[in-house]
């Protein structure tokens, strides 16, 4: 299992490594927004002003993730509500679908997946470390991506700060949120062999609970669905108000069912080889 | 020895294979013929557990293919009929991932790279389609497998190359390992095989010795490429 999870990280290592280093680079705009009055003041208070139109209209600070105007221009509320929510959640589950479908179902497809299925391992063992792989995919792209936007945040005089331990703490909420899209879109491709299934389950439930999380004020349904079942209104604001075992049961247990239900159709199916 | 007893394998769309009989003793290079589609590949990837069969047993060395696949993939070397590998690796990296996979080392993947002519150092993506097929030939065989299941071999590789590998399947059945090499071409099967099975529209049509198919091309006077045409148009007929 150790050395199928080295050819796995191998494999795709350029995609891995891109993923998690250039978007932690192009976040770092964020805090370095607050490096000095003259920048801050023309990213950010003259874009306030621009956008001061958009507070009126909840349907778009809906789609935006933005719950609070005036704490939208913060670095923390950049960071934690902009970025974290609804982006990551997006970004992630977007990753890892064409992550796994690489080393999965589309790897059937394609004829590469010949070679794995040929070593001396179960189907169990294939299944489990490509799991093991989605959810560390999800979380390390994730804290690559925060850890390295700290990096100015720790050694730079800002005008504004973070502190890091509750920013980890909502960093981990989101990630598991993308990761519950990752899941759902892994499992399908493993529960039929086909990458198409990855992206009509995965990308279509993040795209559902996306719009839930966003028009949740205006629908009854979308309401309690995002209160109670989606990933995205799972994410609160834990950089306040920290980690609550409920949002992370829900996640993980969402996790956990979408990885079940593929594992059931992966392990009794004739592999979709071209 | 590779045991194949009434093998069916059925796709969706009603093609597949249907009650296959197939054996290879220790030593034996059978040589698996037919056109496209004739079933080879869904044999073959049913023996391999890729492919989950409707009916049918399947063992190496006794054992059982689909129900203990870790064990029976330890002692069995396969090589598919499209290869496709990793592009962004190299030769090197793949038989160094190959080798820890099987817990081997890369000593004979190496020696036969060297026989091959193989520059290891470039990507698969840099490599030719007979390159590409030299590397997962030596994959196929690098943990010195007691069976080797191989599907349309010597695609892309050049004659000199061919030569190689045939001398190469020739060293296995000599160390007694069950050979099953799958073809649309009878001049290809004859340079190594004992034994033929021949298979149509997903049914074995025949099972014989080499040797036998041979004697009766030649008492009806026909050479082999056109004794098997001959052959195959009577089956259809």
């Amino acid at each position: 299992m150790f050395n199928y999870f080295k050819y796995m990280i191998t494999v795709p290592r350029k995609f891995i490594l891109n993923w998690a280093i250039s978007g932690g680079v192009y976040l770092l705009i964020l805090p370095l927004a607050f490096a000095n009055s003259s920048v801050e003041s023309l990213l950010i208070d003259t874009q306030r002003e621009a956008f001061r139109g958009m507070s009126e209209n909840d349907t778009v600070m809906n789609l935006l993730g933005i719950k609070d105007w005036d704490n939208v221009f913060t670095l923390e509320g950049m960071v934690t509500t902009y970025f974290l929510v609804p982006f990551v959640p997006l970004l992630i589950g977007t990753a890892t679908i064409i992550l796994l479908n690489k080393l999965g179902s589309k790897a059937e497809e394609d004829g590469t997946f010949e070679f794995v299925a040929a070593l001396p391992m179960t189907r169990t063992s294939v299944y489990l470390t490509q799991s093991i792989l989605a959810v560390l995919f999800g979380l390390f792209v994730t804290f690559a991506w925060t850890n390295i936007m700290f990096i100015p945040i720790a050694t730079m005089e800002l005008s504004q700060t973070l502190d890091y331990v509750p920013l980890m703490k909502a960093t981990l909420q989101a990630a598991l949120a993308g990761v519950t899209y990752g899941a759902l879109g892994f499992a399908l491709g493993a529960y039929t062999g086909k990458s198409s299934m990855a992206w009509a389950f995965g990308g279509g439930l993040m795209a559902f609970e996306y719009l839930t999380n966003s028009l949740a004020g205006t629908n009854d349904f979308f309401q309690w669905f995002d209160d109670n079942l989606s990933s995205f209104g799972a994410y609160g604001n834990p950089y306040q108000d920290g980690l609550f075992t409920e949002d992370l049961l829900l996640v993980i247990g969402k996790i956990v069912i979408f990885l079940l239900i593929g594992f059931i159709g992966f392990r009794n199916r004739s592999l979709n080889l071209r | 020895m590779i045991e194949i007893k009434n093998l069916t394998m059925r796709y969706k769309n009603g093609k597949g294979v249907g009650d296959i009989n197939i054996s290879v003793d220790n030593g034996e290079v059978k040589g698996l013929l037919g056109p496209n589609g004739a079933g080879k590949s869904t044999t073959m990837r049913s023996l391999m557990g890729f492919l989950i069969p409707s009916d049918g047993s399947l063992t190496v060395e006794g054992i059982n293919t689909i129900e203990n696949p870790v064990e029976a993939k330890k002692i069995i070397g396969y090589l598919p009929g499209d290869p496709q590998l990793p592009q962004n690796l190299n030769s090197k990296s793949l038989f160094k991932l190959g080798a820890d996979m099987r817990g081997q080392s890369t000593d004979y993947a190496m020696e036969l790279a060297e026989k091959f002519e193989l520059e290891i150092n470039q990507t698969i993506k840099e490599l030719s389609k007979g390159n590409r097929q030299k590397v997962a030939l030596i994959l196929a065989v690098l943990h010195k497998p007691k069976a080797l299941i191989l599907d349309e071999p010597t695609s892309g590789l050049d004659p000199f190359h061919q030569r190689t590998f045939f001398e190469i399947v020739k060293d296995f059945a000599n160390d007694g390992a069950a050979i099953l090499l799958s073809s649309h071409i009878i001049s290809e099967v004859e340079k190594v095989a004992d034994s033929m099975a021949v298979l149509r529209e997903g049914a074995k049509v025949y099972d014989e010795t080499y040797e036998t198919f041979l004697n009766k091309a030649k008492e009806e006077g026909q050479d082999l490429e056109d004794a098997f045409f001959t052959f195959y148009d009577r089956r259809e007929g």
